[in-house]
């Protein structure tokens, strides 16, 4: 009846769904430097943005995975194991700090291409191939230290940057997410590549009618969470040079939680990386916060798994409200 | 009168979404007879079958067993009504015994609630042996032939002890000797007293078991046969009946020059498919549900695997293992399924349109402008009727999300078009737009497929027909040879020497 009068209505909601996450972020900010002093002074943004950095990257390439309508468990593994061998790698003998950097990122998507392998193209539950590459990567990384503790104290000066570096007031590492997310958000929006992927996850049948090489696709979607998650190690190696093989587990929740608090449909076909580097801001805010805030460990578990829930639950009833 | 029949259905009417299914539908069985239900996919039988099962609702009608009115809500009133299905796709658990399959759910229970495994093996065996079936009960069922497995879900069902059986296409995977094997037991279960509404398609086994034959068209009664009356030819005429024709025309021209030639294409589904598809024609390809049309297309697009068989394309042979590779060659498929198969509903009618075309770009990077003006212009030359190109596609009438998915390949510039059921459960205006559309098209050059299962739509449209049957091509119609008699008796696997 009245279809022209709804429809900027629905146009205002359509823009409020896609961008607000960011309000919800800006309420969190102000909100909290209302409720902590320290909560905005520079030297706590800054750390931050550190955490987020890592996060932040995990969480842009589980953005292609789930958007591919799988989901990647084995990334905080993965991660570990990156940061062990760019731990390893720091000056000795024939090491170079090239050489620090390429393995690592070499390491995590190999992760990636046999999670692609087997989810894409020999069709296992995305669940259990990618659990099972948790506990195969984690054994790999054991087996590797001899489940020892690694360490550096002297890195490379360029790899040492990639973690503790600033370019003016911004650390480098913040540097690197933002243009993870850029090129994610790129590839998403403006490839065949993106295009394809979400066609992939929406539909598979008809994408795959429609001329798409899904299994490719998917593949493919694998290999980029699994550089991701070699960079990421990377970063966190020259931030933290102190590994436990074991640290790495816990990072592909947070991962998931960041994008499904980005608005990506855990049921794939649409998403979007700028979001997600919104949901990973907000957890590792909530978890700031609740340390300024004297919040014990225990409680902040509990508060991360109800966000999760939140989240998902939220997406679901929204996707029942627009049927 | 009610009074001795078993059922008696009266005036049944049910409407999906306002559109009649059923219109004042009779139907009536005797205890101890095989009463045959026939008719052309869309018919109606399911729908009416559903309604005495219980998992559809008449909205008007009424329904007596036993001389009693009856009101079933739900598939447990029915079976406390001693009524009983055997679906087409049979529903046993593989991994389960025999004696586990017909009994599950209803376990003969011993002390503590256990399963008393003794006396359900032994209540099966003797089930099985009342049906003269020689199984062991013990046997898994994944172990078993399909016509085995057929008789394990009819022993199934009669250890409810129905009063009415409903055996929906049983005999549609089994091979010949089976379907004696099967239509025996018919006859056992008749010779009980049951009553059993039997549903096919194969006119021979109509003839052999029919006690009566009703037959319905379009959600209509059009009338029952008894014994003596059952004739091949009869039935068939009073399946097509004389429908309204389309008010559509061809000129039903197209030149010699072949475009698509296949030869022996075989997979698991079809054999010996070989035709040839000339420019600018609309070949039509009939046949019932399961007879290979969907498939043979699917085989030719480089969906399924093609085991054996040979493709040509403009004289030049192809091998087409993916559907990209028989875009790349300029064709283009719409599929029977458009909701699963073709479209990503979630998303807004332009990239629906354009995803096909995106393939042609450089480097990867797409052309978004681009894209958009050109579903821009699809839906202005299909007039597919939406508030824009950003409507998401699950919100579009079913004949303009019809629309969307030839747009898509229409946008391709596609030499050969293959359509699999252009027009199901799309209202008349939008139907006559497509088939003016595929006028055009030819008109262009662009040479055109189209599978149906509506007899009138093919006549109407088409300028060739190829009917099959069973995976095969059992007939071959020009256009001067065109009825809806011949194609219908070609598809049930009767030559024509039956019919005359």
């Amino acid at each position: 009846m009245n279809s022209r009068l709804t429809l900027p209505q629905t146009q205002v909601t359509k823009h409020f769904s896609s961008f607000g996450i960011w309000f919800i972020l800006l309420l969190i900010v102000v909100v909290m430097g209302m409720a902590s002093d320290v909560f905005l002074s520079p030297s706590n943004i800054i750390n931050i943005l550190r955490q987020t950095a890592i996060v932040g990257i995990l969480a842009v390439g589980m953005t292609f995975v789930i958007i591919g309508a799988n989901i990647d468990l084995s990334v905080g593994a993965t991660i570990a194991f990156s940061a062990v061998i760019a731990i390893s790698l720091q000056p000795v003998g024939l090491s170079s700090a090239v050489a620090a950097i390429l393995i690592p990122l070499a390491a995590g998507m190999a992760v990636g291409a046999v999670n692609g392998i087997l989810v894409g193209y020999f069709k296992l539950n995305t669940f259990i191939a990618t659990l099972g590459m948790q506990f195969v990567v984690l054994g790999g990384t054991l087996l590797f230290t001899g489940g020892q503790h690694v360490w550096v104290f002297d890195s490379y000066p360029v790899f040492e940057k990639i973690g503790n570096g600033f370019l003016g007031p911004i650390p480098i590492s913040v540097i690197l997410l933002i243009s993870i997310v850029v090129l994610g958000q790129f590839l998403l929006s403006f490839t065949n590549f993106g295009q394809y992927l979400k066609m992939s996850g929406e539909n598979p049948e008809a994408a795959r009618l429609s001329g798409i090489c899904v299994e490719k696709v998917i593949f493919l979607s694998f290999l980029l969470v699994g550089l991701c998650a070699g960079l990421g190690g990377v970063v966190l190696a020259s931030w933290v040079k102190n590994m436990d093989p074991g640290t790495g587990i816990g990072y592909e929740f947070e991962a998931i939680t960041a994008v499904v608090l980005g608005g990506t449909s855990l049921l794939g076909g649409q998403g979007n990386a700028t979001n997600t580097f919104a949901g990973a801001l907000i957890l590792v805010i909530i978890g700031n916060a609740m340390t300024l805030l004297n919040i014990s460990y225990h409680y902040q578990l509990m508060v991360r798994g109800i966000i999760i829930i939140a989240a998902v639950s939220l997406e679901i009833a929204s996707r029942r409200k627009s049927k | 009168m009610q009074s001795d029949h078993l059922l008696f259905m009266k005036q049944i009417t049910k409407r999906f979404n306002g559109v009649p299914v059923l219109t004042d539908v009779d139907f009536s069985l005797f205890g101890g007879e095989v009463h045959v239900l026939v008719g052309e996919n869309g018919a109606g039988k399911s729908t009416l079958m559903n309604i005495l099962t219980g998992s559809v609702r008449a909205d008007e009608g009424e329904l007596w067993l036993d001389g009693q009115k009856a009101d079933i809500r739900t598939p447990a009133d029915a079976r406390a009504l001693g009524i009983e299905i055997v679906h087409q796709e049979l529903m046993l658990a593989p991994h389960l015994s025999v004696a586990e399959n017909i009994y599950l759910g209803k376990e003969p229970l011993g002390a503590f609630g256990k399963i008393d495994w003794k006396r359900l093996n032994s209540d099966a065996a003797r089930l099985l042996e009342e049906l003269h079936i020689q199984l062991d009960v013990h046997t898994q069922v994944k172990a078993l032939t399909v016509a085995q497995r057929q008789l394990v879900e009819i022993a199934k069902v009669l250890s409810q002890n129905p009063k009415l059986l409903i055996l929906d296409e049983p005999t549609s995977a089994l091979t010949e000797s089976e379907t004696d094997l099967l239509l025996q037991r018919v006859e056992l279960l008749k010779e009980r007293g049951i009553g059993i509404v039997y549903i096919s398609h194969k006119m021979d086994e109509i003839t052999r078991i029919a006690d009566r034959a009703t037959v319905l068209r379009d959600g209509r009664y059009i009338g029952t046969l008894d014994r003596e009356e059952i004739e091949i030819q009869k039935i068939i005429e009073m399946m097509v009946g004389r429908k309204d024709v389309i008010d559509y025309h061809r000129r039903h021209e197209f030149s010699n020059e072949p475009v698509l030639e296949v030869r022996g294409l075989s997979n698991h589904t079809i054999r010996d498919i070989g035709f040839t598809l000339h420019r600018g024609e609309i070949l039509g390809i009939a046949g019932l549900m399961g007879s290979g049309r969907s498939e043979t297309a699917r085989a030719i697009f480089g969906i399924d695997k093609v085991e054996r068989g040979e493709i040509f394309l403009d004289g030049k042979q192809v091998h087409i293992t993916h559907p990209r590779k028989a875009i790349r060659h300029r064709m283009g498929f719409a599929p029977e399924d458009r909701k699963d198969q073709a479209l990503f509903l979630r998303m807004a009618l332009w990239p629906n349109i354009s995803i096909s075309r995106i393939f042609k770009n450089k480097w990867g990077i797409r052309d978004i402008r681009g894209e958009k003006k050109l579903a821009e212009e699809y839906r202005q030359k299909l007039r597919i009727r939406t508030t824009g190109i950003y409507q998401t596609v699950q919100r579009l009438s079913g004949g303009n999300q019809q629309k969307a998915v030839i747009a898509r390949w229409l946008a391709t510039d596609p030499k050969i078009l293959i359509l699999d059921e252009p027009t199901r459960g799309i209202d008349v205006g939008a139907k006559t737009e497509i088939y003016e559309l595929l006028s055009e098209l030819t008109d262009k050059g662009v040479s055109v497929i189209v599978i149906s299962s509506e007899l009138h739509e093919l006549l109407a449209v088409a300028d060739r027909i190829l009917v099959m049957c069973e995976g095969r091509i059992t007939g071959e119609l020009q256009h001067s040879e065109f009825s809806q008699e011949k194609i219908m008796s070609y598809a049930v696997g009767h030559t024509m020497e039956v019919i005359v």
